[in-house]
């Protein structure tokens, strides 16, 4: 048996990943049916990894959870007096249910049919109200006051920006039109509208899920849209999320992606996920639209790229009318842009749409970016020369002559703080290139390095900006 | 037919029993499955047979053994619905496995505190590989991506954390059984 060993744990991790092909499974029948040692140790194993799902809550169905908690609305189990009925392991779920059948036997056991089909749970959560803009809604005109102590199952409105903590501690901030249920207070269902949820180290594990996903938050700030076309847009600001069908309840399965911070991608109705481009982001971190600016005011219209690769799904982040003192250079990164010295940046520049882009590109010698403005606009580059330039800044736009400073910021877990202001950090000058473009159009811009370059010697990634010329 | 002298039907102690069972028909399912595909669902049909046969239940025997039978039932017919290409083991595997985990002695409602508290003694690292595979659901091969390791070695220290709980677990209810 010794010599099977390693290939029965291989073939029983696979069995157990779920990933075993029928070659394997055969192979692994016939190491089962030879030796019934290993018969005793899959089974020791199977029993284990039954437990740790188990316990780690991923092993109920959708079947249980609607027999088991349907029938407590109307009349909480007698073991429940006292509980706090959210916290409840699965097994008292279970008792409460068996309880329940037991009070009510002659609707419960004819009735299983109805109860697998029925609705989930109506649940509440807790939450405090921080701030409310413009929020109508249908049946609750004036309850939200900033401060007020909600507890709510439900959340409809008509318009608006509300923003409200959970008593889980996870902030969310809701745009409307939008139609939210409240599965606890880590956990919301969005049949439709904008979400957006910074989520605290003690609420890591929140979930938002809507008709196509289920995003499960590992520490993160993401945002959630779901339009009326039955699209979920998933936008990750910070940390990282795990994305799930939303009706794939097998709890081994693989979730259909991880997305990390500065990721973005569409489900569609038939669960297809593909990347978002763009994000346009807004005066505050969570206004945001997937998509480019579709303000009319926007110059920069969109930001493509040519990468194709399916593991590709990092967004560019269209800031209209962004570029200004402070303004963050890079998704993920906490660098900004700042004029070089006390006078600041030129007032031209100014008040022009930025385009975020991803500091780790500089090393891509086969990057091409477009940028499409939707009028007639001046699109600058930010170029850091100390080590030369490629050949298409050259070819495509002009320098300026002016630099404008990026401040290589500390790390966060320094601790240490970004500057503030112009002038002010560890400021790198990068020079101001112009391309004109005198009606709507497109420029795209190459890589950073050129396939020939010297790639010890470091350049930053190049800012993107652009701004509508004049009327003539 | 006659009705079992000992029974006692949908009694609170019958209801205590189903309960304190789930996590061991569970994984009994998921054992004779090869895998939790269908688990969940072959124990809800399984706890609608249990609860619809209380009154045969004979309280001198032992709940778990005589729940197992009708799980085994359940597994069966949860079976014939699938392609025989996605099932893991055959039916004389399945019958094997079966008397294999009957014949594993457990008691029924103390193993999940012992998993916990065995689980709080892995190292820290063997903790953070229980917390992405089962809490956060990930598959191996994206645990050994995040962590930049090969796929075999992620399931070989899954492996071995399994067997370490396992033991951890027996040797547990085994010395509180002994005090």
């Amino acid at each position: 048996m010794n010599g099977a060993r390693p290939d029965f744990e291989n073939l029983l991790a696979a069995v157990i990943d779920g990933s075993a092909d029928e070659a394997q499974l055969r192979q692994f029948q016939a190491l089962l049916r030879a030796d019934a040692e290993l018969r005793a140790e899959y089974a020791s194993h199977m029993r284990v990894h039954a437990f740790l799902q188990w316990r780690a809550g991923s092993a109920p169905s959708k079947s249980q959870l609607r027999g088991t908690v349907i029938p407590m609305d109307p009349a909480p189990p007698v073991e429940a007096a006292g509980e706090n009925r959210r916290r409840w392991p699965r097994w008292r779920l279970a008792a409460a249910a068996a309880i329940l059948a037991g009070l009510g036997a002659a609707f419960w056991l004819p009735s299983i049919p109805w109860l697998r089909n029925a609705r989930p749970p109506e649940n509440a959560a807790a939450l405090e109200v921080l701030e409310a803009e413009g929020v109508a809604t249908p049946n609750a005109p004036g309850a939200f006051n900033a401060g007020a102590q909600l507890k709510l199952s439900e959340l409809r409105m008509l318009s608006g920006r509300l923003r409200f903590r959970l008593d889980s501690g996870a902030v969310v901030t809701v745009n409307g039109p939008a139609d939210i249920h409240f599965l606890g207070s880590m956990r919301l269902r969005v049949n439709r509208g904008k979400v957006t949820a910074d989520v605290s180290a003690g609420a890591k594990g929140f979930i938002v899920e809507t008709a196509q996903a289920k995003v499960v938050d590992l520490g993160t700030k993401f945002g959630v849209d779901v339009a009326d076309a039955g699209n979920t847009d998933v936008v990750v600001f910070q940390g990282r999320v795990n994305l799930f069908d939303r009706d794939d309840r097998h709890p081994r399965r693989a979730s259909m992606t991880q997305l990390v911070e500065g990721e973005a991608v569409r489900v569609d109705a038939r669960r297809q996920v593909s990347r978002i481009v763009n994000v346009t982001g807004g005066a505050r971190e969570d206004e945001w639209a997937s998509g480019g600016p579709r303000d009319g005011a926007a110059v920069i219209s969109s930001v493509r790229d040519n990468l194709r690769s399916p593991s590709d799904k990092y967004f560019y982040r269209i800031l209209p009318g962004g570029l200004k003192e402070d303004a963050r250079a890079f998704i993920g990164q906490r660098h900004e842009w700042n004029g070089l010295d006390a006078s600041g940046m030129p007032p031209w520049l100014t008040g022009a749409d930025l385009v975020q882009t991803f500091v780790n590109d500089h090393l891509k010698t086969t990057l091409e970016i477009t940028v499409t403005v939707s009028r007639p606009a001046a699109v600058y580059v930010f170029f850091d020369e100390r080590s030369g330039r490629p050949s298409w800044l050259a070819q495509r736009f002009t320098d300026t002559g002016l630099k404008i400073g990026l401040e290589n910021a500390p790390s966060l877990e320094s601790g240490k703080p970004v500057g503030k202001g112009p002038g002010v950090g560890n400021m790198a000058p990068l020079s101001v290139w112009r391309c004109e473009l005198p009606q709507a159009g497109s420029v795209t811009l190459g890589p950073v390095h050129e396939a020939s370059d010297d790639m010890t010697r470091r350049r930053w990634m190049y800012g993107i900006a652009a701004k509508a010329l004049p009327d003539r | 037919m006659t009705p079992p002298q000992q029974s006692h039907g949908q009694t609170p102690e019958f209801v205590r029993n189903l309960t304190e069972s789930q996590s061991m028909l569970y994984a009994y399912i998921s054992a004779l499955l090869g895998g939790a595909e269908g688990a969940q669902d072959v124990l809800q049909e399984t706890n609608v047979v249990l609860w619809s046969k209380a009154s045969e239940y004979d309280v001198q025997r032992p709940f778990l053994a005589w729940a197992y039978t009708f799980a085994r039932f359940q597994v069966m017919a949860w079976r014939k619905k699938q392609s025989r290409s996605r099932l893991v083991l055959d039916e004389d595997l399945v019958d094997q496995v079966a008397d294999e985990f009957a014949a594993q002695d457990f008691n029924a409602s103390r193993h999940l505190d012992a998993l916990e508290s065995c689980i709080r003694k892995l190292p820290e690292s063997h903790r953070q590989l229980v917390d992405f595979r089962y809490a956060q659901g990930e598959a191996v091969n994206q645990i050994a991506a995040r962590l930049g390791r090969p796929h075999n070695a992620i399931a070989a220290s899954l492996y071995r954390i399994r067997k370490m709980l396992l033991d951890c677990m027996q040797a547990a209810l085994v010395g509180k059984a002994g005090a």
